[in-house]
């Protein structure tokens, strides 16, 4: 077999050089699944015969974070234990152990206040006032890179059935195990005499969420999908009045549970056991651009127990819970802090820097300050009736006037999922049920 | 001038020369500004208008026309004969709030040099030292960039800012990194050409022999039935066979290239193997061997492939690579 791989190495290379080389948009459009199929296509047969390309390609991937092995794999396996594939299966849907599903992207009242307070004119930090209910949780898998965006309008109900898993082909993993503080590990074994190796996919908390940076270690096929700890199905097949969602059109998964936070040991201790709640809520991006249209619907699918995966409409909020997460997959947590009617945010808490950049121009001073999602949506508000939000850690930015200048000043925000609050320095309160995007004042000024 | 200073501060020394260019492309931009506000009606059209607003356009001072002038731009190149509907469906997908930062950068917006600087100055530089593994050249391949970014060159008079080819099709952070990328393949090519005789033989590079020397006794069968089998594959998969037996990839590096797992590739190659080597056998057979001589063929020549084919991968590699996997 050998002399076959050095007979192919050979004729691979004498293929002709193409002299004509895509250019940098396409290459990177590539690099993040964005490009139509045909595109796609033509961009693939250039790249299997110019070595050139492929080299771009493969240094412009985004680095992989650093992965580090914290602990050991717990000495007591569970893989032995009889039924254990089912168990594996299961421990999927125990992820999200506890899980109310009926709508899960909207928290229960005050149960995703991150941090909700008053600065009037305070440089107290806010993560030292933080002292807040726990959080509920969710976990997040991306799959390739991020999707464009989507139309938030999913209108048919469907079902899914996804069988769990009963035999694996080769290579394959071994059921992931926690292991330490953060780390899903799991054994993959090569087909045949190939390499036996350990794998770790990172978790990161943040806040209210767990996040999986496993982007590298998601396999769904049109058959099989799984994602390490979180999803373990195969035959991924609809019932007959739901159009059938093949693994390949899906481009993201993200796996949200509310109450109670998902811990690491919570995990392990479902996976071990055979009374796992059987909710969860998956969200799946499905690019219908293959079917009527070139936009993006968003399919829900709820976790029915072990072996079912139902899916039901997408209500509002699910595709903009989902862009949230896409945009802080990658992104470190931001702290803010409001300094002499300044607003300032910080990475790693030591340096400061202002980071509203219209703040002199609109002659803002700060005195309220709200903060979601490990400081990546933002709400911050002062004088003039000026409240501006981020919603990805300060890189862009909203302006609201809520009323009058001359008015008053705001003085409280408060978060709630995607509820609104916030209040003025003659007693007005203007709310918003939809992230910001209404607002309806609901008492006048004194 | 925030700018000037701004600029001062960052490029490198002698770049004052690309301030007063920088300068005169804003007085062009503000003439660009009054006379785009006399665009045809069409400039209006509802749809763009949203695009627009999406964009946030306005706050780099770009105007309705100029952006829906954009949008034109990028549809003659990637959908040149399309109707309105598709282009439409085309501009949606893009990244557009990064496509007007990228022009009105090019277009030398203080405001949005400003901003792109604040989001990429040091991502830039810590993608170019992730890809050149040290410090100094990192900066240096990220300085070079830089000024193509805001353009050295000039074209009819004009600077020619490199962020004009960025169309928002892919992010503008992966697109810069897709641009470095480009830079440091031509970079070490151009190096490598200038690596003298001295030094290789210095470092005790041995000289291949000259190519007659070899022994070629490949079969023309062999090729032709290998290149015929070669050519059923789809694209994708003749990219996984390349980039795993020519540029030495492992499973998981091809399997982010193609945006599926390793697993998958690692039984996807299995599967492909297997299938080629039946079709060469075939093809052999078709051409007049017996199943015997067939299988003998494809192990017969491996002692003299061993030879090519490690010369053949030297010549078009651009980049240090890992490990061989096997070719001996």
């Amino acid at each position: 077999m050998q002399g076959f791989s050095n007979l192919l190495r050979q004729r691979l290379g004498t293929s002709a050089l193409p002299q004509v080389h895509p250019e940098a948009d396409e290459l990177t459009a590539f690099i993040e699944q964005c490009l139509p199929r045909a595109e796609r296509e033509r961009l693939l047969q250039h790249l299997s015969a110019c070595g050139h390309c492929r080299e771009v390609v493969f240094l412009s991937q985004p680095e992989i974070p650093e992965i580090q092995v914290v602990g050991t794999l717990p000495k007591r396996s569970f893989f032995a234990l009889p039924g254990f594939r089912w168990v594996a299966t299961a421990a999927a849907v125990a992820v999200a152990a506890g899980v109310a599903i009926e709508r899960p992207w909207q928290m229960a009242p005050h149960s995703d206040v991150r941090s909700s307070q008053v600065a009037v004119n305070s440089s107290q930090e806010p993560h030292q006032a933080a002292v807040q209910p726990p959080p509920p949780s969710a976990i997040v898998g991306t799959i390739a890179a991020p999707a464009p965006a989507a139309s938030g309008q999913a209108d048919t109900v469907h079902s899914v059935t996804a069988e769990a898993s009963q035999t694996r082909g080769v290579p394959s993993y071994s059921r992931p195990t926690m292991a330490g503080q953060g780390n899903l590990v799991a054994t993959y074994s090569g087909s045949g005499d190939g390499p036996r190796r350990t794998e770790v996919v990172p978790l990161q908390t943040r806040g209210s969420s767990v996040l999986a940076q496993s982007e590298n270690y998601v396999n769904i096929s049109d058959r099989y999908a799984y994602v390490p700890g979180l999803i373990e199905a195969q035959s991924i097949s609809s019932l007959p009045a739901a159009p059938t969602v093949k693994g390949t059109d899906i481009e993201q998964v993200f796996i949200r549970s509310t109450a109670p936070p998902i811990t690491f040991e919570a995990v392990q201790k479902s996976a071990s056991s055979s009374s796992i709640p059987d909710t969860a809520s998956v969200f799946y991006r499905v690019p219908t651009r293959t079917r009527e249209s070139s936009r993006l619907k968003d399919f829900i699918h709820f976790v029915g127990g072990v072996d079912r995966i139902a899916s039901k409409r997408a209500p509002e909020g699910a595709s903009s819970f989902m862009e949230s997460s896409a945009r802080r997959s990658s992104q470190p947590g931001v702290h803010w802090r409001i300094a002499e009617g300044k607003l300032l945010k910080s990475t790693d808490e030591a340096q400061w820097r202002e980071a509203y950049p219209e703040q002199d121009q609109l002659n803002i001073q700060f005195r309220a300050l709200a903060t979601a999602t490990e400081g990546h949506e933002v709400w911050a508000g002062g004088s003039h009736l000026t409240l501006v939000h981020s919603w990805n850690g300060g890189v862009n930015w909203q302006t609201f006037n809520l009323g009058n200048p001359t008015d008053g000043d705001i003085t409280k925000i408060s978060i709630d999922g995607e509820n609104l609050e916030v209040q003025g320095s003659n007693n007005q309160t203007w709310v918003s049920p939809d992230g910001g995007q209404k607002w309806t004042q609901v008492k006048q000024p004194n | 001038m925030q700018l000037r200073r701004l600029f001062l501060d960052f490029l490198p020394l002698g770049s004052e020369r690309k301030v007063r260019d920088f300068l005169h492309v804003k007085l062009v931009l503000s003439a660009m500004r009054m006379s785009s506000g006399t665009k045809p009606a069409e400039a209006s059209l509802p749809a763009i208008r949203e695009l627009f607003d999406k964009s946030r356009g306005e706050r780099y001072g770009l105007t309705l026309a100029a952006f829906e002038a954009i949008l034109e731009q990028v549809a003659e190149k990637y959908s040149p004969h399309a109707d309105q509907a598709k282009k439409l469906e085309l501009w949606q997908d893009l990244k557009l709030e990064e496509l007007a930062l990228a022009r009105a950068c090019a277009h030398g917006h203080e405001e949005a040099w400003t901003e792109f600087l604040r989001r990429f100055r040091e991502k830039l530089y810590e993608i170019a030292r992730g890809m050149t593994k040290e410090d100094s050249n990192g900066r240096e391949l990220a300085d070079s960039l830089y000024a193509d970014l805001y353009g050295t060159s000039e074209k009819e008079g004009k600077r020619v800012s490199r962020l004009n080819f960025y169309m928002g099709r892919g992010s503008l952070e992966g697109w810069l990194r897709t641009v470095v990328a480009q830079e440091f393949v031509n970079r070490y090519r151009k190096q490598k050409r200038l690596v003298s005789l001295e030094e290789e033989g210095e470092e005790g590079v041995q000289f291949p022999a000259a190519e007659s020397s070899f022994p070629m006794p490949e079969d023309v069968r062999l090729s032709q039935a290998t290149d015929e089998a070669l050519e059923r594959l789809t694209a994708q998969d003749r990219l996984i066979l390349a980039a795993y037996y020519l540029d030495n990839r492992t499973l998981t590096e091809v399997g982010r290239m193609v945006g599926v797992h390793e697993s998958t590739i690692s039984r996807r190659l299995e599967k492909m193997i297997k299938l080629l080597r039946k079709q060469v056998i075939a093809g052999l057979q078709a051409r007049g061997m017996k199943h015997g001589q067939a299988e003998e063929a494809l192990e017969a020549d491996v002692r003299f492939l061993t030879v090519d084919v490690r010369r053949k991968l030297q010549e078009n590699r651009p980049a240090a690579f890992q490990e061989d996997k096997g070719s001996n």
